[in-house]
């Protein structure tokens, strides 16, 4: 019981900081046109978490567009809106801390902040970090850092260019040697 | 007119033939063109009856039918995750299917059951039923499975010993092809197989510790329905693991792509899709099946058909549906249901308890193809003396993978953004093996399904009513597997163990069984020893719901062999002029 408590306890101290969550977040309605105008930024978080480097990044592979295509069609009412709020949040921050837009704060700066919310969100371990994910639905950059490998990894320039990729491998070699610079396969 | 599929493959739309009792009289009709009624179908005909298999789903065309196939995951729209108006739709299917195959499962919404308790009926009503979707595995039952009942004193006894199936599983298996590895087990029989798909590194070094660590158990490539060699024309398997939305190679086996087409190959196969069954029709002085009534799916006309013998197929929780809704002055309890006996004992296996764990080792080994295979440990609890659990009977069998994590998994577990992300997200990650277990369930009386005659679907047929729990015995098993199974990985080196036990509902491991028993006892089942009707001689029932216990082992095999069996059994009894 004494455990449970602690549990609990602990899941509800934690939750009052968890990305500013409401109670009704779960039945209120998005207002999902936030995503459509803030599509630059969004384009622009994608692009922070995979750059374009010898191969393509974010923006080639279009994944702001389907970052929120899942949100809008895919994701809980919940997890609409801790992204909705997430975005808020760190627009709000940033013009708060570096008196600028996050559009025009430097690459480092960017990232700067970006950890700083990732770090603040870090899920709780075990029974509580269930209970949480169940109730409050996945975190503003856990979204973000999940759409944005699924539309990068499976986009035809991530999958082809940063990943391997098979579309009819045709035979299975249960044991091969790494090549160096292996890229993982795309799909298992 | 009726056309015929064997007149012209590509036909769009069936007109019925209502005219004469001549025209809508074949040698045989099967309910269902699922894995068992494809079976039913290719041995009937083949053994030259004119055979009408009536399927309640469309009709899909092997290759041709499958859009999916040869999609790569940049071509669908929501690159291959569930939108919400899927769920919302499909709230039970959709926990089975993706964008790339729920085109083969049902709406949940047009075909709607009731729930007593939460029960997961995945259904997929097209012509190949789910063999299109299936897991592929074949695992043969033993005596330990045909005894157990006996033994325990549980439920009736199997009224068939291991040798009496032993040919036919040998028969199927030669014909489906299945790659696997013999292992000697008198409690997992060798099989007819087909050479096995290698293990990787992870689960080499898995199978081979599990070995030094443990004398009572083994790790053995499964046994999956794969072709690793071509077969009359049929596969090899490409290595695309894509199978659940149709193998334009014909890599692993379907009802569609290998027994339906060798049907329709001796001319005596007649197809009808969209043909609902809805009863069957009792002859009260021959004391026989004399055919069966169907409801058009789509112009909900009704039209009769008749036959010699009948074959019901049409899956464990539909074909007690259409029993019970056939009654009768004889059988106002349902067709052949003197027993009281049909819906009840409804069994599903359990899934979903586990462990996953990292090894930190093999960093320069890697894998080419995507195999449709994993790895299987027989069953190792209650096998003998030495291996007798005190907390419950019977066991289970554990399935798993071995593979490098990829993006899927390591964006989750990949903290910060930027280069080193991307590096991270797309180079091979560390090494996981992943084990389940699917456990045997009791068959309990009170675990069934009935009909609810004030809520009726489309067609007026009354709706289904599942009710269904697990009970103490299956419990303690859940809590085992999910031990049992990190302490393998723990006593093998894995490290990072995630033990787990997701309380999935019934039907979620799309095992369904029970429904209408086989037994020695006309007074305490529905079905003897040759899959016959006890109540009427010439209806016969060789999908899931014939299943007098469920063992551990994926069914499917054990339903084709009975079929075969039973359809051998019935040209026999035709020939001696008994049916």
């Amino acid at each position: 019981m004494n455990r449970r408590k602690a549990v609990l306890g602990l899941f509800f101290t934690s939750t009052l900081t968890y990305s500013g969550f409401r109670i009704f977040d779960f039945i209120t309605p998005s207002n999902l046109v936030e995503l459509d105008s803030n599509k630059d930024l969004i384009d622009e978080l994608a692009e922070i978490i995979i750059p374009r480097t010898d191969t393509p990044g974010a923006k080639d592979a279009q994944v702001g567009s389907f970052i929120i295509k899942f949100l809008k069609d895919c994701a809980s009412t919940t997890t609409q809106n801790n992204f909705i709020r997430g975005l808020q949040n760190l627009k709000s921050t940033c013009r708060y801390s570096h008196n600028k837009s996050f559009l025009d704060c430097t690459l480092s700066e960017k990232i700067e902040l970006l950890n700083k919310i990732e770090a603040a969100e870090t899920p709780l371990n075990g029974v509580a970090g269930k209970i949480q994910k169940k109730l409050f639905g996945r975190s503003f950059i856990y979204t973000l850092k999940e759409y944005t490998a699924r539309a990068y990894c499976t986009s035809y320039f991530g999958a082809t260019a940063c990943l391997a990729y098979q579309l009819v491998p045709g035979k299975r070699i249960s044991c091969i040697e790494l090549e160096p610079n292996q890229k993982s396969w795309a799909t298992q | 007119m009726k056309t015929a599929i064997n007149q012209n493959p590509d036909f769009d739309s069936i007109n019925f033939n209502t005219k004469g009792i001549v025209q809508n009289t074949y040698d045989a009709i099967v309910v269902g063109s699922g894995i068992s009624g494809g079976w039913a179908a290719k041995e009937l005909c083949e053994k030259g009856l004119k055979t009408l298999v009536l399927e309640r789903g469309r009709n899909v065309v092997h290759v041709k039918d499958y859009p999916t196939a040869l999609k790569n995951p940049w071509n669908f729209d929501h690159r291959l995750i569930n939108t919400q108006k899927d769920i919302e739709q499909c709230p039970i299917q959709s926990t089975a299917f993706d964008e790339g195959n729920k085109h083969f499962f049902v709406n949940d919404k047009e075909h709607p059951y009731i729930q007593e308790k939460p029960f997961h009926w995945i259904r997929g009503y097209q012509v190949g039923g789910r063999s299109l979707t299936w897991g592929r595995q074949c695992y043969r039952l033993s005596d330990l499975d045909f005894e157990a009942n006996a033994k325990e004193g549980i439920a009736v006894d199997w009224p068939i010993r291991y040798k009496e199936i032993a040919p036919w599983y040998s028969y199927v298996e030669k014909y489906i092809g299945i790659s696997g590895k013999n292992e000697g087990l008198a409690h997992l029989p060798d099989g007819e197989f087909q050479p096995h798909i290698d293990f990787n590194c992870i689960e080499d070094y898995f199978s081979e510790s599990i070995k030094k660590t443990y004398q009572d158990r083994v790790v053995t490539p499964s046994r999956v329905a794969n072709l690793t060699k071509g077969l009359l024309g049929r596969g090899p398997c490409q290595y695309r693991n894509l199978c659940s939305r149709g193998c334009p190679f014909t890599g692993y086996f379907s009802s569609n792509g290998v027994t339906l087409p060798a049907a329709l190959a001796t001319g005596n196969l007649t197809l009808v899709p969209n043909a609902i069954v809805a009863e069957i029709i009792y002859d009260k002085e021959k004391k026989r099946a004399k055919g069966v009534r169907v409801i058009d799916s789509v112009t909900k006309q009704s039209t009769e058909y008749f036959a010699k013998i009948l074959f019901i197929n049409a899956s464990t929780i539909a074909t007690a549906a259409i029993l019970l809704n056939s009654k009768s002055e004889v059988f106002p309890e349902g067709f052949g249901n003197s027993s009281g006996q049909i819906g009840h004992n409804l069994m599903d296996h359990f899934q979903l308890a586990g462990a996953a764990g990292i090894y930190d080792g093999f960093k320069d080994k890697f894998y080419f193809g995507r195999t449709p295979g994993s790895i299987h440990i027989p069953r190792y609890r209650n096998i003998d003396e030495k291996t007798k659990r005190t907390d419950f009977i019977r066991g289970y069998g554990l399935q798993g993978k071995g593979e490098r994590l990829n993006w899927d998994d390591l964006f989750a577990t990949s903290p910060g953004f930027g280069v080193e992300f991307k590096e991270k997200l797309t180079k091979p990650g560390p090494w996981e093996i992943t084990l389940g277990g699917w456990g045997e369930t009791l068959p309990y009386f009170e675990n069934k399904i009935s009909l609810d005659q004030n809520q009726r679907d489309q067609w007026g047929l009354p709706l289904v009513k599942i009710d269904f729990q697990y009970h103490e015995n299956e419990k303690a098993m859940r809590k085992d597997i999910k031990e049992s199974c990190a302490e393998m990985l723990e006593n093998t080196g894995f490290k990072h163990i995630n033990a787990f036990d997701y309380d999935k509902p019934g039907g979620a491991a799309v095992h369904e069984m029970g429904t209408a028993r086989m037994g020695l006892d006309p007074k305490t089942s529905v079905l003897n020893g040759n899959n016959q009707m006890h109540d009427a001689k010439n209806v016969f029932v060789t999908d899931g719901s014939c299943m007098t216990s469920s063992a551990t082992q994926n069914p499917s095999l054990t339903y084709m062999a009975l079929t075969a069996r039973a359809c051998q059994f019935a040209l026999n009894e035709i020939d001696k002029g008994n049916l």
